[in-house]
């Protein structure tokens, strides 16, 4: 390891490898804290060239590689459990071309995702994936989760933005996948990479597509004596014709730590609020504006609060987007969750949460993107107490097959990494995670890139990858400062 | 391999003696560029087509999916022509909640039946490609094909939430998710999606589909100039508008349409409610009159006839930056009179896709050095060209497919090699021989 070590330090500079304990400290997780693995070694590079060179230089050396944001993953994708060189991106940070008549930007992975539309928004464009953790995680992050976003319900998820991707192979090759264009040809390379969490090939630069902001925004937020009845809305708003661009769900527990941690003015003794946002055309705004909270109404809203400035709407949002500050200062721990159910059958799942919760005597606030059917329950449990802890794991997993039998997916955004890996076996049967397997053989022959991550141990070809042990139990706290 | 009684046979076990067709006429009628199938099958459940691959990858046979058989001649011709699978007896209603805003359906279903089922619950399937209501899913999913609506709804790849599909080697593969939203594991439909059959049979598919807007208003816009039109059509995606469907048409593509148009101009839907709708064909109004250009009226059911359009003999795919689509098209047309065709085109304007239709009296050797040209002139304004139906002879002196980086083909042929080691499925008639 020493000798690799010199070896990208010629590549990267000596400042930008980091072998010593205490500096690879903060790369042995990402946000999903209670999984770990240390890297034996971290690098810099501050090109795509540079990437390409020590990748080629760990292959030649045979170890593996794990590619790193800004490390606000949720599911443990960026942790190195089989030890090998953590490859981060953050000094490649360039924005490289805004192209706005061809409504498009091209950037380098360690970009920012807010910095973006930060830049085109004089013009009145944006980048549309709008996940939480926006002001801090990286657009090549972005990609390698495939991460959605409040916004995503209207505009889509970061596949759906990406126009080419340039990779590094697992043998150092550096190029584009993709057209560039709204228009394929071959095979989809580009979104068979995007959301592969770093097990395919190395995201280097991106071109993205750019939208237009819109006419008109409306947001209000709508309050429920039951989770049911705000869950009857949901259906209900929908049903009426109305895709608004985010229809976030909060229950009574997690509107009380929101209202006790940074007081955004919810109603607090509500069972439940919805935050509902539409954008686009003024005079189509102001109709499902109107469509909605009569959908809200009859489905038995107790008040309905609609922003009438930008500065109000700031306020209602800042709610939602505080949740993991202020449960950060309850002094407990939690586990999230982070899973989707057909959106018919969000009642469903709501009972079972209510359920569950009682019979674990597990606290369970969630928050949901409930348009998209994606939920976050937080499992919370005592810091330190491993009957507590193991509660929360028990009540965590059993949420989790009745997302899956109710139809649904273990994760809407987050992504598999390490959490979430061992659960495919029960969403997808052998021969769905067998064809996965060989779609990894094809990019990445010897399993060197994020191996362990996304698929299964241990089923058909998954045994030919590189065995990486299982994740380990949690042993500490996930502490606020996530973004979910 | 011989073609044994045997062999007939166990195609008869496998989906019913009625279902399988030998005869000269009947393979005929499923050739794909002049190359004859030696049977075609028509298995009514996904169950049976995977039997039916399973046997034909057994015995070294090539399968070759189709569906309404619109698309048959896009890709190179076949190397190997077995077995053609006709998907058209799969068309069930898999699994539909209004709510979800999500059908399963089996691949065989045409987008018109699709569309029939949703139309009750006020719900559509924003997909409409060229000849629309009549083809398959499965087939629109396998050549990624998508029409305007891709301006507000984006294309298969966007629209599709997982696929049910068979492998080479006959095992029944599910990918991607019953929901809106997942990212567990990978994102196999991506893959499927625009393979045109190469790396699966795909028999069933959940797709998104979306609640049809009360209002809807289409205008045609005709502009003498061509540096006016493209400034009417940049305007119009740097502002907030959000036209459901942003098209370009060639002079004789509108009036194929019905529309009396001397010079090419845009075909522009707005769609949402009343209210929205005049303001937004106000606000489209405005930029076109600033630009010099024209409305000219609209026959009701003109999107239908657009579906129906483009039936040359031959016919090219553009694609280019968006911004320099309409330039494309000018120098493509222009070249193609010298050299004695005549030409029409629709173009997805926002998206920077265009269609030509081409036509008239050329040889072989003219087209090819015309695809040359074309291709060469739209690589240096940055897209690639495509060239998606053409006589057999044409075929054999061009390659149908624009070129690929070094390392991106061989991922693709990686990818090939691993999912279908036997070359069992639509062997060459994709990228690079694939």
């Amino acid at each position: 390891m020493r000798a690799l070590g010199r070896a990208l330090a010629r590549i990267v500079g000596k400042d930008h490898v980091f072998s010593s304990p205490e500096a690879r400290l903060v790369y042995e997780c990402d946000m999903l804290t209670h999984i770990k693995g240390m890297p034996e070694l971290v690098v810099l590079p501050a090109s795509a060239g540079e990437v390409a060179r020590v990748v080629k230089r760990c292959h030649e050396d045979g170890t593996p590689i794990v590619a790193r944001g800004s490390g606000s993953g949720l599911a443990g994708g960026a942790a190195a459990p089989g030890g090998g060189v953590v490859v981060g991106l953050n000094r490649m940070n360039r924005i490289l071309d805004i192209d706005l008549p061809n409504r498009c930007a091209t950037v380098e992975a360690g970009v920012i995702n807010q910095s973006l539309t930060d830049r085109v928004a004089p013009s009145g464009y944006l980048f549309a994936p709008d996940p939480s953790s926006q002001m801090v995680s990286t657009l090549g992050g972005n990609a390698a989760t495939n991460a959605g976003g409040p916004h995503c319900l209207k505009k889509g998820t970061t596949v759906n933005h990406v126009l080419a991707a340039q990779v590094v192979t697992e043998d150092g090759r550096l190029l584009w996948v993709g057209t560039g264009l709204r228009e394929g040809l071959g095979y989809d390379l580009a979104g068979a990479v995007v959301g592969s969490e770093g097990t395919l090939g190395l995201i280097t630069a991106l071109k993205v597509r750019l939208v237009h902001a819109a006419e008109s925004v409306k947001t209000f937020l709508a309050s429920f004596a039951s989770v049911q009845d705000a869950c009857a809305a949901t259906t209900a708003i929908l049903a009426r014709g109305v895709v608004p661009t985010a229809l976030e769900m909060m229950d009574a527990d997690a509107i009380r730590i929101v209202e006790d941690g940074v007081g955004a003015g919810y109603p607090r003794h509500a069972g439940a609020v919805l935050l509902v946002e539409m954008d686009g055309p003024a005079a189509e705004v102001d109709a499902h504006a109107g469509l909605a909270q009569e959908a809200c109404r009859r489905s038995g809203a107790q008040e309905i609060r609609l922003a009438q400035d930008a500065a109000e709407r700031a306020r209602l949002w800042k709610g939602r987007k505080s949740v993991a500050g202020a449960f950060g200062r309850l002094g407990l721990a939690w586990l999230l969750q982070d899973i989707v159910v057909p959106r018919s059958r969000l009642p469903d799942m709501a009972k079972a949460l209510g359920a569950c919760s009682a019979r674990h005597g597990v606290r369970m606030p969630t928050v949901s993107h409930a348009g998209d059917g994606n939920l976050h329950p937080l499992f919370c449990y005592q810091p330190g107490d491993e009957a507590s802890l193991q509660r929360a794991l028990r009540a965590s997993d059993e949420i989790l097959h009745v997302a899956l039998d109710l139809g649904g997916s273990v994760t809407g955004e987050h992504g598999v990494g390490l959490d979430k890996r061992d659960k495919l076996t029960r969403q997808f049967a052998p021969a769905d995670l067998e064809f996965m397997c060989r779609v990894r053989q094809a990019f990445s022959p010897r399993g060197h890139l994020n191996p362990g991550k996304v698929l299964p141990m241990g089923i058909g070809c998954g045994d030919l990858l590189p065995r990486v042990g299982p994740a380990e139990q949690p042993s500490s706290a996930l502490d606020g400062g996530a973004w979910i | 391999m011989d073609l044994t009684l045997d062999q007939i046979g166990a195609w008869g076990a496998i989906v019913g003696p009625a279902n399988v067709a030998a005869d000269p006429k009947a393979c005929a009628d499923a050739s794909v560029d002049g190359r004859i199938p030696r049977w075609v099958v028509r298995p009514g459940s996904p169950e049976e087509a995977a039997a039916c691959v399973r046997t034909a990858n057994d015995l070294g046979l090539s399968v070759t999916p189709r569906g309404s058989g619109t698309t048959l001649g896009l890709g190179n011709p076949p190397s190997r022509l077995d077995v053609v699978i006709d998907t058209r007896r799969m068309q069930k209603v898999i699994a539909y909640r209004r709510e979800d805003f999500l059908v399963r359906v089996e691949a065989g279903s045409t987008l018109g039946r699709i569309d029939k089922h949703l139309a009750p619950d006020g719900l559509f399937l924003p997909l409409d490609p060229y000849a629309g209501p009549t083809r398959s899913l499965g087939g629109v999913l396998a050549t990624g094909d998508q029409g305007p609506w891709r301006e507000r709804y984006g294309t298969p790849r966007d629209l599709t939430a997982g696929v049910r599909f068979i492998t080479a080697d006959g095992t029944l593969t599910w990918g991607g998710a019953n929901v809106v939203k997942s990212v567990a594991g990978y994102d196999v439909p991506k893959l499927l999606v625009g393979s045109l059959g190469t790396l699966g049979l795909i028999v069933e598919a959940a797709v998104r589909v979306y609640p049809r807007p009360p209002a809807r208003a289409c205008t045609f816009a005709a502009f003498h100039d061509r540096a006016d039109l493209e400034a009417a059509r940049a305007d119009l995606v740097d502002v907030a508008l959000e036209p459901d469907r942003l098209t370009f048409l060639s002079a004789g593509m509108a009036r194929q349409m019905g529309i009396d148009a001397r010079t090419p101009g845009l075909l522009v839907e707005f769609a949402s409610v009343p209210a929205a709708v005049e303001a937004s064909a106000g606000q489209w109004e405005r930029i076109v009159t600033s630009h010099h250009g024209r409305f000219l009226g609209v026959p009701v059911d003109c999107w239908r006839a657009l579906g129906e359009s483009l039936k040359e003999p031959i016919r090219i795919k553009v694609a280019a930056p968006p911004a320099a689509m309409v330039a494309a098209w000018d120098w493509i047309a222009t070249e193609a009179q010298q050299v004695g065709m005549s030409s029409e085109a629709v173009g997805e304007a926002g998206a920077g896709t265009l269609r030509m239709g081409l036509r008239g009296p050329t040889t072989p050797g003219t087209l090819q050095r015309f695809v040359r040209a074309a291709r060469a002139h739209v690589r240096a304004l940055g897209g690639f060209l495509v060239v998606e139906r053409a006589p057999p002879a044409v075929k054999e002196a061009v390659d149908v497919w624009d070129e690929l980086s070094a390392g991106q083909l061989q991922l693709m042929r990686a990818l090939k090699a691993r999912l279908d080691p036997k070359a069992t499925l639509s062997p060459g008639r994709f990228v690079g021989g694939i």
